[in-house]
């Protein structure tokens, strides 16, 4: 077993190489993987959502004519079906597929709930290559037991028409005071709100402020930590944003694209990946759109990027096709075209540095008045800070949208909410 | 039935206003949905609804073919549902008859523990089940579906509580005249039993066709699902939701139960105005 | 006499019959219910941590009492169960009793029309409902802002939410109810209501004399199955409204799916749906005991 697997590695390095490194003809690869003691071979049964679904079976096809013998079964699934069938299966052990897409932040709840159960890509993998954050999602005991895939790095995104309109310059906005005082101005001129923030359907405002702000749900070795400095002073400013009534309630997704449509706010503090989902929700609002950096929260303080979302790849361990399974998720993670093709047709923006190196990520976009939005993002996933997501994060997550609808619908005090928050995670999760 | 005009003529305003508002309360949803489906996604999600048929049905059916096969899932949840109706009725037609009209060892006891399991939720038993199924080689198959709903005691109850009001007296004199045990409740119980069963049916039948948690679980590739399930997974990607598509399936996973419903529901007033009941 | 019909059926007689008649769901419920009832009954003692399954005594039920969330479904489950269920019985009573009014023309289409929410599938409704019902684009509030009232937060407030889940289970399940209802209103001998019309008896005191009396055993299954499906609710929380604001509209049902679902502490899921087994076992038998087990005698 631990032979194939050497052999596995050694044939996936090096074909993994040569592909990054020329990217096309295929002679010498064939030779490479044709040889016989590394050939791969087997069925590989994946497991994934939309769009990733799609570039994954486009990828599939390329690897195939460099591994005929290897066979692939895609069952696309939504993000709730995949979680649902994970779980049932890995108590089991019986009916897992060979690779599976997972959000990043759920990652650590898998391996830590079930060790042992996803193949450990430790070796495969330089963790010099990724952001940080992507690595530590992947990342349990000291074990890599996933690959990095998209990535969200945060910023703020804004209406350049209506800023305009209320004569706000979004150079002028440093602080998250500065943002509050332009929002003020911006509903007194144009009646829409400044910010998109949910009051109890998600912790998203929240959960990037504290992030920003050098704090996160836990520390690192994965202790409650909601009460700390960092958490208070977000969920203070969320209130204080909510207070001054310059906030549009983001009480479901289609509620906020109906928003936008609707001109009702001018900015949403959200993922690389919300430029994919503006464009879609409201294509007649071409060049109306910027991005920059989240405000800060004092004007000298050193600000730390913000991260939501994206995913991760695993191969559960049950795989009978592991060696090809795990071939191929390396394949298309750390190929640059693969990523790049990835960006462009569907928008998964990569956390593989070496492919936001490409000129695609240099360019201006065209819907953000040429702005260079993405050298933004990836200077920004480069300083997010790694965070311990741990086993309970789908807990702390539910946990802190009751906090956050505690502190706005019933005016509670921050500082109360989160103590109390404290001391019911601490004894939920018994740290 | 002739007392004063007046009263009765209160008595209909009444029943037809509150029968009109019932109805109408039921059905507009429907209507809604109906609606939805020949719209766009931009149409149902602005800030004056349209309430009309719009003309987009064609553009959705389009999107939606692309999206789910629709044949093999209504093979799927025809054959998965049948099955499981017919056995349903069947079998806790057997067994409360048994609970209602015999008296043996245990009744009691049986009765309690089978009105015990009413009470246990089914999330509770999903990951022993499955793992049973994987063992004995079922899992994403139909009777992996439809045997274990089957161990419910709703039917069963519902059985025994109509069969209670049969006349004993007429069972026994079926013995007398020296009719085996099998065809009493052949021939004599269940012709009687035409609402009951009906009602049962209608029950047993749309609790299967509308099944979402347990297929999921059990049902593991794309051409087994059911349409629920099939539903979920157009609804489960939170972002680029297209409702004029998403109503388009619903009113495909809602008509033909719905068509069932009309057919079976003349058979049901049929078998009531038999007045089986009181032979 | 009786022996001899014993010779013939010496398989299939009165004493045997019963057994017969019951073994085909004695085994079905042998190894469909019963067998992970009891394994998920061993779970609720146990902790699963790191992959393995850690006895822990009865660890998870002393969590459980100290969970506010715990609590908190709790007490949504009841204010549901509270408005909801008599709602529902006395609704679905009426219109069993209109629907089924000599005088009454197209009766097929009301009953069938209040029928057909109960066939439509959850995800359907659910989402419609979502539409219906939302605060800036819903039709619900479209018509009160038309009429010149300000619209209601429906999903986004703790009333509001909890409105739209009763709401919800109201319209989908009072047709059910009904129909079943009618059965047990079929099942009065039409003898009672000639000769109480020959008293000169009035609809209201036929309707109290009668037909509720008469129909007592059939009131009686249809609260014990709504409160159990009520203590049970999970799709509408789940779908609607995601079990918030702040928890307000969460049922046991749906905290136990997150528990083991989506936390994956499945032996704390274990313990809280013994809990609800043993609430609903409560609740049915002060419901049976308080009507006298509905039996008509």
């Amino acid at each position: 077993m631990k032979k194939k697997q050497a052999a596995a590695l050694v044939t996936a390095a090096v074909m993994a190489l040569s592909l990054t490194a020329c990217g096309g003809s295929g002679g010498a690869k064939k030779e490479a993987s044709g040889d016989k003691e590394g050939a791969l071979s087997g069925e590989i049964t994946i497991w994934s959502w939309d769009v990733a679904l799609a570039h994954l079976e486009e990828w599939a096809e390329k690897f195939q004519e460099e591994n005929p013998d290897v066979s692939f079964n895609f069952e696309e699934m939504g993000v709730d079906q995949v979680y649902q069938k994970m779980t049932t299966c890995l108590q089991s052990g019986i009916g897992l597929p060979d690779i599976v897409s997972i959000e990043g932040e759920q990652m650590a709840k898998f391996g830590e709930k079930f060790p042992g159960k996803f193949e450990e890509f430790t070796d495969m993998i330089n963790p010099d290559d990724f952001f940080p954050i992507k690595l530590s999602e992947c990342t349990v005991d000291g074990k890599v037991i996933a690959y990095p895939w998209d990535s969200g790095p945060c910023g703020m995104f804004y209406r350049s028409d209506l800023f305009e309109q209320a004569g706000i310059k979004a150079e002028d906005i440093v602080t998250w005071d500065d943002f509050i005082e332009a929002g003020k101005v911006l509903k007194d001129k144009t009646g829409a709100d400044m910010l998109c923030m949910a009051e109890s359907r998600n912790d998203t405002t929240y959960r990037l402020l504290m992030m920003e702000g050098g704090g996160f749900y836990f520390d690192k070795d994965g202790n409650t930590q909601v009460n700390s400095e960092a958490s208070i002073q977000a969920m203070e400013t969320c209130k204080k944003m909510y207070d001054a009534g310059i906030t549009f309630n983001n009480s479901s997704w289609d509620d906020m694209v109906a928003g936008m449509g609707a001109d009702k706010f001018a900015c949403i503090a959200d993922a690389v990946w919300m430029v994919g989902s503006i464009k879609d929700a409201v294509p007649d609002q071409d060049g109306k759109w910027a991005v920059m950096p989240l405000p800060k929260f004092q004007a000298d303080s050193e600000s730390q990027g913000a991260s939501n979302g994206g995913s991760v790849l695993a191969v559960p361990s049950a795989s009978k096709s592991a060696e090809a399974a795990k071939a191929f998720v390396k394949y298309v993670m750390e190929d640059v075209d693969a990523n790049v093709e990835g960006f462009q047709n569907y928008g998964l923006y990569p956390s593989y540095l070496k492919a936001l190196e490409s000129d695609v990520f240099k360019e201006g976009d065209e819907f953000f008045g040429g702005q260079k939005i993405f050298d933004l993002f990836t200077e920004i996933g480069k300083t997010v800070p790694q965070v311990n997501y741990t086993a309970n994060f789908a807990e702390a997550l539910e946990m802190s949208k009751n906090s956050m609808a505690k502190v706005m619908l019933n005016n509670g005090d921050p500082t109360e909410v989160l103590n109390a928050e404290q001391e019911e995670m601490k004894a939920k999760f018994g740290k | 039935m002739k007392t004063t005009g007046k009263k009765i003529s209160g008595r209909k305003v009444f029943t037809y206003v509150f029968l009109t508002i019932a109805a109408l309360i039921s059905l507009f949803p429907f209507y809604f949905m109906f609606v939805s489906a020949t719209n766009t996604n931009a149409e149902i999600l602005s800030a004056a609804p349209k309430l009309f048929f719009g003309s987009h049905l064609a553009e959705n059916f389009a999107n939606l073919n692309k999206k789910m096969d629709l044949v093999r899932i209504l093979t799927n949840s025809t054959i998965m549902t049948v099955s499981y109706t017919a056995l349903a009725i069947v079998l806790h037609s057997m067994a409360g008859y048994a609970l209602a009209k015999f008296e043996f060892k245990g009744k009691g006891l049986l009765f309690g523990l089978i009105m015990i399991t009413m009470m246990i939720p089914a999330q509770v038993m999903y990951v022993p089940l499955f793992t049973l199924m994987n063992n004995i080689g079922w899992a994403n198959t139909y009777q992996a579906v439809v045997l274990p709903g089957l161990a419910g005691a709703f039917g069963i109850f519902l059985m025994r509580q109509n069969m209670l009001a049969f006349p004993t007296s007429l069972i026994e004199a079926a013995r007398i005249d020296g009719c085996g045990e099998i065809g009493i409740f052949l021939k004599v119980v269940l012709p009687s039993q035409k609402p009951a069963v009906g009602a049962l049916g209608i029950y047993m039948f749309m609790s299967m066709w509308n099944n979402f948690m347990w297929p999921l679980i059990i049902l593991s590739t794309k051409s087994m699902y059911n349409f629920p399930v099939a539903l979920a997974m157009l609804d489960g990607v939170a972002w680029r939701k297209d409702y004029g598509v998403i109503m388009l399936a619903t009113v495909c996973a809602v008509l033909p139960i719905m068509i069932i419903f009309l057919v079976f529901q003349k058979q049901f007033v049929a078998g009531v105005m038999g007045g089986a009941v009181k032979e | 006499m009786a022996g001899g019909k014993e010779r013939r059926r010496n398989f299939v007689n009165k004493k045997t019959a019963p057994y017969i008649f019951l073994l085909p769901m004695i085994v079905l419920f042998g190894v469909f219910m019963v067998y992970p009832v009891i394994k998920s009954l061993a779970l609720s003692f146990y902790d699963f941590e790191g992959g393995e399954y850690l006895f822990c005594g009865i660890n998870n039920y002393v969590t459980m009492f100290r969970d506010p969330v715990f609590w908190k479904s709790l007490g949504n489950t009841f204010i549901y169960l509270a408005i909801q269920v008599p709602v529902m019985v006395i609704l679905s009573l009426i219109l069993g009793v209109l629907v089924e009014e000599n005088f009454l023309k197209f009766r097929t289409c009301y009953r069938i029309s209040v029928f057909l929410p109960s066939v439509t599938a959850l995800v359907a409704y659910a989402m419609i409902f979502k539409l219906l019902f939302n605060t800036d684009f819903g039709l619900v509030n479209h018509f009160l802002r038309s009429v010149g009232w300000s619209g209601v937060d429906w999903l986004n407030s703790v009333w509001g939410a909890r409105a739209v889940v009763i709401m919800g289970i109201t319209w989908r399940w009072t047709g059910y109810n009904t129909i079943i209802m009618i059965a047990g209103l079929k099942g009065i001998p039409t003898e009672l209501y000639e000769s109480a019309d020959m008293d000169g008896a009035s609809f209201l005191q036929k309707f109290f004399r009668i037909t509720i009396p008469m129909v007592k055993s059939i009131i009686l299954f249809v609260s014990i199955t709504s409160t159990i499906g009520t203590l049970q609710l999970f799709d509408e929380s789940f779908v609607l409204t995601k079990g918030g604001p702040d928890n307000a509209t969460i049922t046991i049902g749906h905290y136990l799916y997150n528990t083991g679902f989506s936390y994956y502490k499945f032996g704390y899921a274990a313990a809280l749906s013994y809990a609800l087994v043993i609430i609903i076992g409560i609740l049915s038998f002060v419901q049976f005991k308080a009507t006298n087990g509905g039996d008509n005698s």
